[in-house]
């Protein structure tokens, strides 16, 4: 079957290698484990790479000099948010009507558990916390729908047909 | 909707895989659809009947439900 508005199936394996190590260390650094791997923050293993000097707008420090702005955080933000855009949207080796129905319900799964996340935050939280508690919950969708879904392909056949043949 | 995709597979000795790979989907697509948990579209639907040279409505029939 034709699905169109995916990316090809080779677009997944990059997608798992970005994905993965890219999640792990922004959530180590939001949970600041360790000031070395703090990307959000201070200074980290790769200032020395990520570390740009921009003038900033409207400031004394740009008329007598420059400001240095840290990129680390941004490039590790879009490097999972790529990631997870492979991952979850390129092609499944055989790609079908079925898996499609999967795709799109998961989705829905995934939407539906972020807002509920969304108004637990609005009910239950205030103030910094509440911030605290939507940038967490900007991890549900991606999450929720990688689960249900490679949950439904892969891993329950699996365990069904493990049985079946016992 | 029930089907007797199972029991054509049984005649014609065949996979899974090998009815997967013949009619184009995935292995997992005849897996639900033996378990009744999908209904294929009408493609689908004419492409397994195809295989079995079978009219559609001896492989897929109607439920009460439906």
């Amino acid at each position: 079957m034709d699905t169109k508005l995916l990316l090809p199936n080779r677009f997944k394996r990059i997608g798992w290698l970005l994905f993965v190590p890219c999640l792990i260390l922004t959530i180590l650094s939001i949970l600041q484990v360790s000031p070395s791997l703090s990307f959000f923050d201070g200074e980290h293993i790769l200032s020395r790479w990520t570390l740009v000097q921009v003038p900033e707008k409207g400031t004394w420090a740009a008329l007598f000099g420059e400001t240095s702005n840290d990129l680390a955080g941004e490039i590790l933000m879009t490097l999972t948010v790529i990631g997870f855009f492979f991952l979850a949207f390129s092609r499944e080796r055989t790609d079908d009507e079925w898996i499609m129905k999967v795709r799109l319900e998961s989705l829905l799964w995934a939407f539906y558990a972020h807002l509920g996340g969304f108004l637990l935050s609005v009910w239950f939280t205030y103030s910094l916390s509440f911030y605290a508690f939507i940038s967490w919950n900007m991890l549900t969708t991606p999450l929720i729908f990688l689960a249900r879904f490679h949950w439904i392909v892969y891993v329950k056949p699996f365990f069904e047909e493990r049985r079946a043949a016992a | 909707m029930k089907n007797t995709i199972h029991v054509e597979r049984a005649i014609k000795r065949i996979t899974q895989a090998d009815l997967a790979e013949a009619v184009g989907v995935s292995r997992q697509t005849i897996n639900a659809l033996e378990a009744s948990k999908y209904v294929p579209s009408v493609v689908l639907a004419l492409k397994i009947a195809r295989y079995f040279d079978k009219p559609v409505e001896a492989i897929f029939e109607l439920e009460k439900e439906d």
